[in-house]
């Protein structure tokens, strides 16, 4: 047992290392610039911007193929038993489940939040934490957002390693994962060390791979239907998701819409441009 | 002293007149506001929602969404750096299939929220744009929508709608460049007329 421990324990950190010199070689390259040139307020007017660097994916072939693949397994798999499980479990239940699952997520959140410098919502979180864990019962209800208005303060080490400004890296489709970058990877090999769920796959592989499981097929219950419907909007769905995950992440490094965002309406500065364009082209 | 009275009754009931139109009715919330509960309205209304009638109340619906909602603008900013690249007659006919395209998404995301409550938070207005949040509520969750808009010589206009920290307009944008690089433009076109035949029969 000690040693399955050890090897897995080695295993990340092996991960993480050779991750961390691949980020900074690609920085270097140029490809981690993205975060930079979103930020660039002329970025939203782009009308004559002749490259976007939003677009970079140098492995799309290889994101490609694990798209469909997590396509396939969607539908195939996931979708399937989400249905029955739906269908048998109270959604009031559900919810709980995933209460109970962002729960266990508590620690890295309370680290992220130190790490960035938010004490404050470090200690949001940590009280959220003893709240849930405690009058929660383990976490299955929020008491601590229902009952004290604490709002979850969602960070994570891809987001700290931002705002310590380190680029997104390379785009990366991870097979089951999904849509991720070298930087959020590093983030997530990195987190995955403060959760205890790593633990339980050291000891025991396949209660870890069916509680991975249990956690997506309960997540994709509560909604059934957005990805489908996500997909027939789409153009290229792939580049749909791949976009939505970069806004997404760059909204979560600014802390888009709360009271932390420093950039919220930064873009409302170019409005001349936009104007003048407008009448050009009226 | 009647001639004063008439004047000063005039005068005040055009200053209120003045004063209730620029405090209420032109401002951005209240324009977003308005335009969603009229399109609320006639998704609620009861005739309308009769399976023949469907056509009818899309219809309606999208002369309403074409007050508040700037869909040339919207095409515009979709299509980016390859919007310069394009005849006139292009243009007009893609903003015709993405108006379609859009209100489609925007109908279909409206409806899936019926039900929920929707709070207008607050506007913020910058010379001459305007973003305005407001959140769906429904079953405990959140879904905030935010809208962009632009002041235009026909008043406020939403050039871009944000659901969930998304930006729709950047969503398409990053697609369009994609397909047009690999299909070119026909096939874009293609792809968008493929899409509004299959929105027209789903109804």
């Amino acid at each position: 047992m000690q040693t399955k421990y050890f090897f897995l324990i080695t295993f990340r950190i092996t991960i993480f290392l050779f991750l961390v010199s691949f980020s900074a070689c690609s920085t270097t390259n140029g490809t981690g610039n993205t975060l930079v040139g979103r930020n660039d307020p002329t970025m939203e007017n782009f009308i004559d911007t002749e490259t976007t660097t939003d677009e970079a994916d140098p492995l799309e072939c290889v994101n490609r193929a694990f798209y469909h693949f997590n396509d396939m397994l969607y539908f195939r798999l996931i979708k399937p038993v989400a249905t029955v499980f739906s269908k048998i479990i109270p959604k009031d239940f559900r919810v709980c489940i995933s209460n109970a699952f962002n729960n266990l997520m508590g620690p890295v959140r309370i680290t992220n939040n130190l790490l960035q410098g938010k004490f404050k919502n470090s200690g949001i979180e940590t009280a959220r934490l003893l709240i849930n864990t405690t009058a929660g019962v383990a976490g299955l209800g929020d008491p601590a957002k229902i009952e004290f208005g604490l709002i979850p303060k969602k960070e994570d080490l891809g987001q700290t390693l931002a705002t310590y400004g380190i680029g997104e890296g390379v785009y990366l489709f991870w097979p089951i994962i999904g849509p991720s970058n070298l930087r959020d990877t590093v983030g997530l090999v990195g987190d995955s060390m403060l959760n205890p769920l790593t633990y339980l796959s050291a000891s025991d592989t396949s209660a870890a791979v069916g509680t991975y499981f249990g956690n997506t097929v309960n997540k994709t219950s509560l909604t059934l239907g957005d990805y489908e419907r996500f997909k027939e909007e789409s153009f290229d769905h792939y580049v749909a998701i791949r976009d939505a995950y970069r806004q997404h992440r760059h909204n979560r490094i600014i802390d888009a819409g709360t009271e932390e965002d420093p950039l919220m309406f930064s873009h409302l500065n170019e409005s001349v441009v936009v104007s003048s364009n407008k009448q050009v082209q009226n | 002293m009647k001639k004063i009275l008439i004047i000063l009754t005039s005068a005040v009931l055009i200053l209120g007149y003045v004063h209730s139109g620029f405090s209420s009715r032109s401002e951005p919330i209240d324009l977003v506001k308005e335009t969603i509960d009229r399109i609320l309205k006639l998704l609620e209304d009861e005739t309308l929602s009769r399976p023949e009638m469907r056509k009818e109340q899309k219809k309606q619906i999208l002369s309403v969404v074409k007050t508040r909602f700037d869909f040339r603008e919207m095409s515009k900013r979709s299509m980016a750096r390859h919007w310069k690249k394009r005849q006139p007659e292009d243009h007009d006919y893609f903003v015709e299939l993405f108006s379609k395209l859009l209100m489609n998404r925007y109908v279909c995301r409206v409806e899936s929220n019926s039900g929920s409550e929707i709070l207008y938070k607050k506007q913020i207005i910058k010379i001459d744009k305007a973003v305005v949040y407001t959140v769906a509520l429904k079953n405990n969750t959140e879904i905030p929508l935010v809208y962009k808009l632009l002041k235009t010589e026909t008043g406020w206009m939403v050039y871009d709608v944000v659901i969930e920290g998304i930006s729709l307009i950047q969503n398409y944008r990053t697609q369009f460049t994609s397909v047009i690089k690999r299909e070119k433009y026909a096939g874009l076109i293609k792809k968008m007329e493929e899409k509004v035949a299959k929105g027209e029969d789903a109804n």
